[in-house]
């Protein structure tokens, strides 16, 4: 392509000078009102449930004794917030969401770079790259804890440095590293599509114009190809991130949170679900909430993510 | 393991809550998707804005007050206890899948018809419907994908065998000796689990070729920022 793109067409002359037309006026409510059963469901289940969860959270509230229910202000988190447990949880969580981002941010830059170069038999590459992502989560994560099970996994028998009844769920640094492996697994995929994404959108222009001044494959890489798909790295980055700090299904099915692995979204799920403490399990909702939040401003601010390439609004 | 009760219940409740889902969110998406792509009107940028938050929730710190609001409206461990919350988490990516598509349709072409002597009918269901069909699809399936792929809401929003779907199933199975689970059992319903993902995957490509218009994330026809993420 050339640079001669058109730009958008300016918008539609409807509007007159002197304020909104009538017509104007009917298209602004017709517009909001087929949006509205749109809005309203999303916010029924989660702005609407936040709120909840705020109220419950001042509450000392177990569902297997509801009529004891008491105000207690703010001493669920102050529990919570003084428990080695939460800060335990908070931790791996933050592990997991580290290791994991960085492993596949590499893997998958390498599957991108593969799917938009690849010539012959560009079908099959592109499908089995994105094969973990079709699979459902809690099937990969049985697959991969029957690989590593010392019982009758591959796993062992393959590594040649690691004894044949070697327990990976046995203790907390190899079962972490199973879950990652299992996660990385997962979801390098999705990371990929982010990352073509943004290298479909690097001119080839550029890239030619720096192999005709006699510029190496990696100078390329380096001072062309990512500096240009920067703002999709960033993207791909924050929603990975925030996706890796909700992990939640391998480790249900992996470890179920035995031997520390527990992330801070199964405390949760096991104070309200399992245990029908509602008052506390409300509490780690909102922090949970909360620590989302702040890892998303954390990560737009300092990396300074253009939030308009995440929306895509074409 | 057709034979197994559990599973057998819990596939009936994967496909029925999924297609209704489905069915529901890319009405609703629908809806907004024309609104969104063909009118001006105030809070546009809100909804897009609204929707891509909640594809960064934490899905997690919803179940406690779900939990508590389905028992209080008596759908907890019900189909429309999980069909709700699934509509609310696929209609970003309906919402943006659909809105692409009618951008790029031509509208004129419903006048023309008309001129050319079609009712305001033919013209609708003979030149739209068509022409929009390929983004619905597109939007159905990307649904479909989610509900059936999700565990969080499975798991805490049903307890019994009413309403839990398969991959919620599949997690708390542990047969007759919780020491020894039944591997080969299990396998074999993530096998059964996969299939509708597979039938999809072989759908999508003859999809593409289809609609060249939104090759942006080459191959998957959406910006994958849009796309579940697991």
């Amino acid at each position: 392509m050339t640079s001669t793109a058109i730009p958008p067409a300016p918008a539609p002359a409807t509007k007159t000078r002197n304020g909104a037309s009538d017509r104007s006026k009917a298209e602004n409510r017709l517009g909001q009102k087929l949006v509205a059963p749109a809005i309203v469901l999303m916010l029924l289940v989660t702005a609407f449930p936040m709120l909840r969860a705020i109220w419950l959270s001042v509450y000392d509230y177990a569902l297997t004794a509801p009529d004891d229910r008491s105000f207690i202000g703010i001493d669920n988190y102050v529990t919570a917030l003084t428990d080695p447990l939460f800060w335990k949880s908070t931790g791996i969580t933050v592990l997991y969401m580290l290791v994991t981002v960085a492993i596949e941010l590499v893997i998958g830059f390498i599957f991108a770079l593969v799917m938009h170069r690849v010539i012959f038999g560009r079908g099959i590459v592109r499908t089995s790259i994105l094969i973990p992502y079709g699979i459902i989560t809690v099937v990969s994560g049985f697959t991969w804890q029957f690989a590593f099970s010392y019982q009758n996994g591959f796993v062992n028998g393959w590594l040649p440095f690691i004894s044949d009844d070697f327990n990976w769920f046995g203790d907390t640094t190899p079962a972490v590293i199973a879950i990652c492996i299992s996660e990385i697994w997962k979801t390098t995929p999705f990371m990929s599509l982010l990352l073509l994404a943004g290298l479909a959108q690097v001119s080839e222009d550029m890239i030619e114009a720096a192999k005709v001044d006699g510029a190496t494959w990696w100078q390329r890489m380096w001072k062309v190809v990512i500096p240009n798909m920067r703002a999709a790295i960033m993207v791909a980055i924050l929603f990975r991130a925030l996706d890796a700090y909700r992990i939640f299904d391998n480790i249900f099915v992996m470890t179920n949170g035995a031997e520390d692995t527990q992330s801070i979204s199964f405390l949760t799920y096991r104070q309200t679900i399992e245990q029908f403490q509602l008052g506390m399990g409300s509490a780690l909702s909102v922090l949970l909430f909360l620590s989302v939040l702040l890892i998303a401003f954390l990560i737009i601010k300092l990396f300074r993510v253009d939030l308009a390439q995440a929306r895509q609004e074409g | 393991m057709w034979d197994n009760d559990q599973f057998r219940r819990a596939i009936l409740n994967s496909i029925g809550i999924s297609l209704i889902a489905t069915l529901l969110s890319v009405i609703v998406a629908t809806l907004a998707a024309y609104a969104i792509a063909r009118l001006e009107f105030k809070g546009k940028r809100l909804v897009l804005s609204l929707s891509l938050a909640i594809a960064m929730f934490p899905v997690v710190s919803l179940v406690g007050p779900l939990f508590d609001m389905w028992r209080t409206f008596g759908i907890y461990d019900t189909w429309p206890g999980l069909i709700i919350p699934y509509m609310s988490f696929t209609l970003p990516l309906a919402i943006w899948t659909l809105s692409a598509f009618f951008r790029e349709i031509p509208w004129e072409m419903e006048q023309a018809a008309q001129v050319d002597g079609a009712t305001s009918w033919q013209a609708f269901r003979r030149v739209i419907v068509p022409l929009a069909a390929p983004g619905v699809f597109t939007a159905a399936i990307l649904t479909f994908f989610f509900a059936w792929n999700d565990f969080v809401f499975g798991i805490s929003l049903t307890s019994t065998e009413a309403a839990r779907p398969i991959p919620a199933s599949l997690a708390f199975f542990v047969g007759s000796d919780p020491f020894n689970r039944p591997a080969s059992l299990l396998a074999a319903a993530a096998v059964i689990a996969t299939i509708p993902i597979i039938v999809i995957v072989l759908i999508f490509p003859a999809q593409d070729r289809r609609r060249p218009h939104l090759r942006r994330s080459e191959g998957i026809g959406v910006p994958p920022t849009w796309l579940p993420s697991r």
